[in-house]
């Protein structure tokens, strides 16, 4: 039995076999571990657009959130309620699904933005622009955040399988590469001894 | 009768909260503190005792209460000036009557409405029945008649699923339009103190919405259909320029609006609106000694249990949202 738990015949076929196996693995772990380091890459790159983002997000939310408390305070429930009732329009969103590197992740485009515009009194206005722009920022903190989590995911599941590569697989079938190839060394050399002895003995036989 | 008013609107004044008192109830941490605040204040005292368990809800039908209990104290002992104030009472008519319709478009159920609605006076039109209606064309058929009754050209966009703002603003030009021309036949000096209050008001709005082409990119031909045809210190025709030029300088060194579009430019929107009850409400308070027994009094007091109502609103919707202090008190009129 082989380290991988499969039964290992030490012939020369299965170590041709284990070899084109082994091989094979190693080809795979190059690219798993290309893959990983660019996930990484690329990982590192959103967190650092995150980060801007969010504080975007959080300054646009803080700003807006203050001026509509002005607002509901100075114009009262009943109106601020009255007014966002006249708004007719809403927000149009379309997601697409992408894929890098074997990550399927969705991209969302906000296609229309509700116009208010002609539809609310002016001082409406502001408090709908600061909302909207938070809004549009919010759907793409949206996209980014559930695109890191994605590629987290994935992350995490290559860099199992790498590093069982690295550290289990590769090592066991290089032990059993290993230890066919002295199993047919030492068959070789006994073939070698036996045959030098049968040579030995035929040459004491024919000088007799 | 209407010096039997004045006497009474005297009375009034000593139950308005000061300034300070506005400031100790802003300070209040929570709206149960707020409770125990107002329960030391002598106009609110007794209605606040009779709540038992606080809520935003309560607190807030106990300052909409005494503010209508106000408005019909006065529309009761002011004789014909009496209808004056229940002529400038109507603007909440209207803002009931936009509610109502808005609220119908999106399918609310009339239970649901008529919770909602909160009349100060007794209303121009039967807004039981106007709260019943099931659609929208059958709620403008039953303004038709009224003084709420809208143009054909306004109803048919509103029924034909168009804003209702341009609707708004037609009762709100009927409305300061028949309003100062009441005020007119007042005459004197008391004419000129409502004028000058009413002028203010409808040339700030005016401001807001000649500003909106500019920033927003609203249409500018509905900003010219929505600004009221009465000025004060700019005319009608500079701020139609500014709708279609977008140049603000020939306005923004006039007094007193300078701060105002400063800070409607900054987006402060509630902030220039409470600037201008506070211009307001100073220019009332600075002319104060000049119309102590005269009818422009009544006014005074009118307004001044308006701006309580507004402060007092800010003040229980500001400690429950737990705000800023100072930021509070900036948003309170004095």
């Amino acid at each position: 039995m082989s380290a991988t738990g499969t039964r290992i015949l030490p012939t020369r076929g299965f170590l041709l076999i284990l070899k084109n196996r082994l091989k094979i693995i190693k080809e795979g772990y190059e690219l798993l571990s290309m893959k990983r380091e660019e996930l990484v890459r690329y990982l590192q790159s959103l967190i650092k657009e995150i980060v801007g983002l969010r504080e975007n997000v959080e300054t646009l939310y803080l700003k807006a959130f203050r001026r509509f408390q002005s607002l509901f305070i100075t114009l009262g429930p009943e109106n601020i309620e009255t007014y966002a009732y006249m708004m007719d329009d809403h927000i149009e969103i379309s997601a697409l699904t992408k894929s890098t590197m074997g990550v399927r992740y969705s991209e969302f485009k906000v296609e229309k933005l509700p116009d208010f515009r002609n539809k609310i009194p002016p001082i409406m206005l502001s408090i709908a622009t600061d909302y909207q722009k938070f809004i549009k920022d919010l759907v793409k903190l949206a996209e980014i955040e559930a695109k890191i989590e994605a590629i987290a995911r994935d992350l995490e599941t290559t860099n199992k399988i790498v590093n069982s590569l690295e550290n289990v697989v590769i090592p066991n079938l290089e032990k059993d590469v290993k230890y066919i190839e002295d199993v047919l060394e030492e068959e070789e050399l006994e073939e070698f001894v036996r045959l030098k002895f049968a040579r030995d003995v035929e040459l004491k036989r024919r000088s007799k | 009768m209407s010096d039997y008013g004045i006497v009474k609107a005297h009375v009034e004044k000593t139950t308005i909260l000061t300034i300070e008192e506005l400031q100790k109830l802003a300070y209040s941490q929570d709206i149960y503190e707020l409770h125990e605040n107002l329960k030391r204040t002598k106009a609110y005292a007794l209605s606040a005792l009779l709540i038992t368990v606080p809520s935003v809800r309560k607190l807030h039908e106990l300052i909409t209460n005494k503010f209508i209990e106000r408005v019909n104290k006065l529309i009761r002992s002011s004789g014909e000036f009496g209808e004056f104030i229940r002529h400038y009472i109507r603007k909440y008519e209207i803002e009931n009557i936009l509610r109502v319709l808005v609220k119908i478009r999106k399918g609310i159920p009339s239970k649901e409405i008529r919770k909602e609605i909160v009349n100060i006076t007794k209303p121009e039109i039967d807004f039981e029945s106007f709260i019943s209606s099931r659609n929208l064309a059958e709620a403008i058929e039953k303004l038709a008649g009224t003084i709420y009754e809208p143009s054909s050209e306004v109803a048919n966009s509103v029924i034909s699923g168009g804003p209702v703002i341009p609707f708004q603003f037609e009762l709100m030009q009927r409305f300061y339009l028949e309003l100062i021309n009441e005020v007119s036949k007042i005459g004197g000096f008391d004419a000129e103190i409502i004028l000058d209050s009413l002028k203010l008001e409808v040339e700030t709005e005016n401001i807001f919405i000649s500003l909106a082409p500019s920033i927003f990119g609203v249409d500018p031909d509905l900003c010219e259909r929505l600004l009221i045809n009465v000025s004060y210190k700019i005319p009608i025709h500079d701020l139609m320029s500014i709708i279609r030029t977008g140049n603000i300088q020939p306005i923004l060194h006039i007094k007193p609006y300078g701060d105002i579009i400063n800070l409607l430019l900054v987006g402060e929107d509630a902030k220039a609106k409470i600037e201008v009850y506070k211009l307001e409400y100073r220019s009332l308070k600075s002319k104060e000694v000049k119309f102590f027994v005269s009818k422009a009094y009544l006014w005074y007091i009118l307004k001044l249990s308006e701006f309580e109502w507004r402060n007092l609103r800010s003040i229980l919707f500001g400690v429950d949202f737990r705000m800023d202090k100072s930021e509070l008190i900036s948003l309170l009129i004095y």
